[in-house]
């Protein structure tokens, strides 16, 4: 059951590695928001 | 309020309760009643995990959250997708493979009943309250507005609730959801372009951006570490990862919505649309309140935001210091006015010079401000000694009915109602479907027709709305709404957390091992929380009791005589 094929991409694994890698770069844009505008 | 806005509040609230009611009747059996026949889609399950996440607490606190602190409670939420992703590859596909109805019939397959049963006292105690909190956020708002007891408030608001919650079960509190997620986004969206609408027609967006980064308010990212600081990343990639694990992955309001997926696939997409779309929400409700504190720096504030109340005050023999504090407060304002006029020359000329100079002078003026505004809620609990002065939560529906247009008002204030029914009626399924599989079920009447514990669940439906309300009274004494949910969930979720990260993680450990180390998890949590408030933020009682169940289970298992081993699930 949990081999079931997840949507769009080939494995979950790509999925995962999709949502760490936004969450990564919206801490990167935030960060660079905070300190552009303080 | 005039009558466009009671049409379009009413007839929202009313419409939501007609149709889910209407197009879920008829339920014969738990399955359909607890899980919705799973039937649910990946993007129904993400749609309805993030409308029982977001109560009317988040559109109420939120935006004064960052009027008051800036966008740093944004960190928070970083724990959120990481926890997506580990409850995805680990959690979910146990649940499924047992086909479970709540996450703690797990706990009796890896343990035993009594570890199951304090699991789910742990969930049914701290969803019970925060049910009460849920529902008290809006019994508030119409309290607020229509001078109304909050008794009947919390009644007239429950009784929406429960009328669709019990005739529908999840079927209907999933398909509610997605016709209040539309409300709730729509109504938010339109309130961030108003309270930018309504700016000066010479400050720009990038003005905007600077006025709010210069005085503070755009702090989304803070990196200084501090145990006692609540917000910084640190917190919310360590402590608040905890937290999520605990939420997502073993609250039943939440697990319920993902076992009601159509197939694994569905529930693990569910969640990682919530994964990818959750930051990107709550950065949008808190740039609202940024929108709103620039407003407020170009329209004078009152200097108390629930106006009821100060009226109140205005009647006593206190009206004459309350009017002497609010010309004072006029006159600060004034000057106050003055720094954001050179603040937005400096900034607007490239002036840094000005813009310092600017600030100085806002921040004086600032403070003598947060003096009379003190002064003035002093004076309120000297008049009415039972009112609660903490008026954040009243910041944003403030600005709303004092400066948005009719019809406006109305679809924000059915975007309130919307959040806490979307929000309750998880929790009042949740908190039904455990004390029915978990609690009566097991332990009580094991051997009865789908149909009586059909009628039980919505039985312990209508029992916990009923509770809720009950402690819907008690959420008046707290400080900060949005607070004071997150305060309670961290206050048990940790120990719940441990006890499933030792199921899933430490098979070697067993059932006496993990029960007697959940309580000193819980007890050294509640010592925390009673003795040292203060020097240790709340997030980081979610790794505390955590890690305590899991080491104390350790240890006590080296020195358990081995019993005999029990089968895990694979």
């Amino acid at each position: 059951m949990s081999d079931q094929k997840p949507p769009l991409f080939k494995n979950w694994s790509s999925w995962y590695l999709l949502v760490l890698g936004v969450m990564a770069a919206q801490v990167l844009v935030f960060y660079w928001i905070t300190n552009l505008f303080s | 309020m005039n009558l466009l806005d009671w049409t379009i509040l009413f007839g929202t609230l009313i419409s939501i309760v007609l149709y889910g009611t209407w197009k879920t009747r008829g339920a014969k059996n738990i399955e359909g009643y607890l899980k919705g026949d799973n039937t649910m889609k990946w993007w129904m399950i993400g749609v309805s995990i993030m409308a029982t996440q977001a109560s009317a607490v988040t559109f109420l606190s939120t935006p004064g959250q960052a009027m008051e602190d800036g966008m740093r409670f944004l960190q928070f939420y970083f724990g959120l997708p990481l926890a997506m992703v580990i409850i995805s590859v680990t959690m979910v596909p146990i649940y499924y493979r047992l086909k479970v109805y709540t996450a703690y019939e797990y706990l009796e397959t890896r343990f035993d009943l009594k570890t199951r049963t304090l699991a789910a006292g742990l969930f049914l105690m701290l969803r019970g309250l925060s049910a009460g909190i849920t529902l008290f956020a809006p019994a508030i708002v119409l309290s607020t507005i229509l001078g109304w007891n909050i008794f009947v408030t919390t009644a007239l608001i429950g009784l929406f609730v429960i009328i669709y919650t019990v005739s529908g079960g999840t079927k209907a509190v999933s398909l509610t959801q997605r016709t209040q997620m539309t409300i709730i986004m729509g109504g938010m969206i339109l309130a961030g372009a108003m309270a930018y609408r309504l700016l000066p027609s010479h400050i720009s967006f990038g003005d905007t951006l600077q006025i709010a980064g210069e005085l503070g308010k755009l702090n989304i990212v803070t990196t200084d570490f501090s145990l006692s600081d609540r917000f910084n990343i640190w917190s919310g990639l360590l402590a608040s990862t905890f937290l999520f694990l605990s939420y997502f992955g073993t609250d039943q309001s939440q697990v319920s919505r993902y076992l009601g997926g159509k197939s694994l696939t569905e529930s693990r997409m569910g969640l990682i649309f919530n994964g990818l779309l959750k930051i990107p929400m709550q950065f949008m409700i808190l740039f609202i309140g940024v929108l709103v504190f620039v407003f407020y720096l170009f329209n004078q504030p009152p200097v108390f935001h629930n106006q009821p109340l100060k009226n109140s005050v205005a009647k006593t023999v206190y009206a004459d210091t309350l009017k002497n504090l609010e010309e004072k407060y006029s006159g600060i304002y004034q000057q106050k006015q003055k720094a954001v006029t050179n603040l937005v020359t400096g900034i607007q000329q490239d002036n840094q010079a000005l813009v310092e100079e600017s600030k100085l002078n806002y921040y004086h003026a600032k403070k003598r401000e947060d003096s009379i505004r003190t002064k003035v809620k002093k004076t309120i609990s000297a008049a009415l000694p039972a009112a609660k002065t903490q008026d954040r939560d009243y910041m944003f529906l403030n600005f709303v009915l004092s400066y948005l247009p009719h019809g406006i008002i109305g679809l924000l204030l059915a975007v309130m109602f919307s959040a806490a029914m979307s929000s309750m009626a998880s929790e009042l399924n949740a908190l039904a479907s455990t004390t029915t599989v978990d609690i009566y079920k097991r332990s009580f009447k094991q051997e009865a027709s789908p149909l009586h514990y059909l009628r039980a669940s919505r039985f312990f439906t209508i029992m916990w709305a009923l509770i809720a309300m009950a402690f819907a009274m008690l959420a008046n004494q707290a400080e900060n709404l949005i607070q004071f949910v997150n305060i309670v969930g961290s206050l048990f979720y940790g120990t719940i957390l441990g006890i499933f990260l030792v199921a899933f993680y430490l098979k070697s450990v067993k059932s006496n091992a993990v029960f007697i180390a959940a309580l000193v998890g819980e007890a050294s949590v509640l010592l925390c929380y009673f003795f040292y408030y203060d020097e240790i933020a709340f997030l980081y009682y979610n790794i505390i009791g955590c890690v305590l169940v899991v080491a104390t289970a350790l240890i006590l298992q080296l020195f358990t005589p081995r019993e005999e081993i029990k089968k895990a699930p694979k």
